[in-house]
């Protein structure tokens, strides 16, 4: 076709191998892993922003996204992943060392620029806290540019706590609150109920029961929940008692996706694609969406 | 509802039917041919041809599939690659033969699903380099309609004219007579092997041709500027309920459908009894199968027929509509050609859905 100036030579489906460079056990489902860029290009071109994701090549298996877990400002690229489907279980016999593909990173982000300044209540459930610890630590480490900031992890029961050493050090900074909540005491425990055996001493309760034991300023605050939806419905309610807009409450969708680049269409809700238009979104557009949550 | 039909000013040649065979013979011997053939009972296909004979050249039915496979074949591969101890090598070369190829008899619905497809695929962010090499190693020859088929409905989705930018050469048929015009100049090229003369009458010939099909069409899809905001507002009511219960959920409709390119990717191995080559392929999926949106872990995001039955209208009528400014149906018919069951007759589904109250 004449008309047609094509010019792009590149595979756009080429993915760049990588090391597992560390390995780190989470819970009894997942694990985190480090990657390291082999090609000091590469590694140097690759920039990321909290919410952002990649495809990630388990060779002889197959491809899948993964929310990058570690802020940019600490310099390493960490996925945290559960074994559950084919790519994640062969992910979970690798053994440091071994190469992987990544592509990306793909999507938007969660620093959006009205968040500086702004108080901020950073709501995690579950393996929620995955994504969201990007940007937590990112606030962390850029402490200064945001007002008063709380971190709510909220998570089945003890033996799930992701990230254990890193929420001790959450736990010790004063210029946060951090509070660390679970369903039930002990895995036995009946829903609500503390732990028999009393080694668990901390919260127990649904993730919206620490809502009413702080006091958070209702005016400039962003509110940000990731977890599954059963919890974000809950949470939602919280923030509109704080009267938080819906455009101030800031989400992560979670969809399949075979591509990452707006071709699949596998994400696609409503007039979107978690892909290329999310995977962030606000309250306020994910409410325009059909079935978003 | 009027149809507005402007022919275009073009330098339209003509000559005699019997002519087109000899020139498809005549390209045969420089070009892989593709064309509209039989293969089963009425079923017709685009097949690559050996010779004219195996043409369809005016059949009186849509072809039951779509040219798409040529541009977006099933199981495409995207890269090879090999694991040797712990050292992958990636053979990201795109694959296709060198010898260019022809794609003859696609009529102007067909066309513009080429335009929809050129849209997605080769946008500048994230071209897709698979469907550029494929698309641009292949000219394009259309072919207008002399009559409808029983199920199409181009007028009202205004495909009836080719789009610019999409075929090399078109052909238009009436009577024993052809009219041609060129849409680039390999096409041009393409005209000097065809015995033809200049026409006089070419514009006035097809704007009636035009306008007969128009007119002579049974279908028509409703005009409707609200119809994504329908689409979203009646998610998970009855109506898609209903429509759901109707689906077979076969993907009939998807498989035929010369815009629908939704696909999966997948990681194929293959022995040849000394070392394992694994291939990243993509083929074609559909949106009405259970497996759609199924994530690792069981969770399904959409877990029922007519919670993708609205999905697949909502990508073809309001997400597509946002961001190419038209709707992905061009009116070729197939679905409805297909479907057992109606349930995927947009022109009915639509009007259905317009009437319908919450």
């Amino acid at each position: 076709m004449e008309n047609k100036k094509m010019d792009s030579k590149t595979n756009s489906w080429k993915p760049m191998t990588a090391r597992l460079s560390k390995i780190v056990p989470q819970s009894s489902y997942e694990k985190l892993y480090l990657i390291e860029l082999e090609n000091p290009n590469e590694k140097k071109q690759f920039t990321w922003m909290p919410g952002q994701f990649l495809e990630l090549s388990v060779f002889g298996i197959g491809e899948a996204p993964f929310s990058i877990s570690s802020s940019p400002t600490s310099g390493t690229l960490e996925i945290c992943v559960r074994a559950t489907g084919s790519i994640t279980n062969a992910l979970d016999r690798m053994r440091e060392g071994e190469k992987v593909g990544i592509r990306g990173p793909f999507g938007n982000s969660f620093v959006v620029p009205k968040s500086k300044g702004k108080n901020l209540v950073l709501v995690a459930g579950g393996i929620g806290l995955v994504p969201l610890r990007s940007m937590i630590n990112y606030v962390l480490d850029k402490r200064e540019e945001f007002k008063e900031v709380f971190i709510f992890y909220g998570t089945r029961d003890p033996t799930q706590i992701l990230f254990q050493d890193e929420i001790e050090q959450w736990k010790k900074r004063d210029d946060i609150q951090f509070m660390l909540t679970v369903d039930r005491g002990s895995p036995e425990a009946g829903f609500g109920e503390p732990d028999p055996s009393g080694k668990y001493q901390g919260n127990v309760g649904v993730v919206t029961t620490i809502f009413s034991k702080i006091d958070i300023p209702t005016k400039n605050t962003m509110g940000f929940i990731v977890g599954p939806p059963v919890m974000f419905k809950f949470v939602v309610k919280e923030f509109e008692k704080l009267e938080i807009k819906p455009s101030n409450i800031i989400v992560s969708l979670e969809r399949v996706m075979h591509c990452g680049i707006g071709k699949c269409a596998h994400c696609q809700i409503g007039d979107i694609l978690v892909c290329r238009d999310g995977p962030i979104f606000t309250y306020e557009q994910v409410q325009s969406m059909p079935d978003a949550i | 509802m009027r149809v507005k039909i402007i022919t275009k000013k073009r330098n339209y040649r003509e000559g005699n039917i019997s002519d087109i065979i000899k020139f498809i013979d005549e390209i045969l011997k420089t070009y892989s041919v593709i064309a509209p053939t039989k293969i089963e009972g009425k079923q017709t296909k685009f097949t690559q041809i050996s010779s004219s004979t195996e043409i369809l050249l005016n059949p009186i039915h849509q072809t039951s599939f779509s040219f798409k496979d040529w541009l977006l074949p099933r199981n495409q591969v995207l890269l090879q690659y090999n694991i040797n101890k712990n050292d992958i090598t990636i053979d990201d070369s795109v694959g296709f033969s060198s010898k260019k190829r022809i794609l003859f008899g696609l009529h102007p619905c067909d066309l513009h699903s080429i335009q929809i497809l050129d849209q997605i695929f080769l946008e500048e962010k994230d071209l897709d380099v698979h469907y550029k090499k494929l698309r641009e190693n292949t000219l394009i020859i259309g072919l207008g309609c002399e009559e409808p088929f029983k199920n199409c409905f181009c007028a009202s989705v205004n495909t009836l004219e080719p789009p610019d930018g999409t075929y090399d050469l078109f052909f238009y048929l009436k009577g024993k007579k052809f009219y041609v015009f060129k849409g680039s100049s390999e096409g041009a090229d393409l005209i000097k092997k065809l015995k033809s003369k200049v026409s006089i009458d070419g514009e006035e010939q097809i704007s009636l041709i035009n306008k007969h099909i128009a007119s002579a069409q049974k279908l028509k899809f409703p005009i409707d500027e609200d119809l994504g905001a329908k689409i979203k507002e009646t998610y998970g009511s009855e109506f898609w309920d209903d429509l759901g219960k109707k689906c077979f959920g076969c993907a009939g409709c998807t498989i035929v459908c010369p815009t629908c390119y939704c696909f999966f990717v997948d990681d194929k191995v293959e022995n040849d009894g000394k070392k394992k080559m694994y291939k990243r392929i993509r083929d074609w999926d559909s949106c009405t199968l259970n497996n759609w949106a199924l994530a690792a872990g069981g969770h399904n995001f959409q877990n029922n027929r007519g919670v993708r039955l609205n999905r697949r209208f909502m990508h073809k009528f309001s997400q597509l509509k946002t961001k190419l400014g038209r709707i992905a149906c061009v009116g070729c018919g197939r679905c409805i050609d297909i479907c057992p069951t109606g349930a995927s007759n947009p022109v009915n589904v639509i009007k259905d859905l317009i009437k319908f109250k919450k």
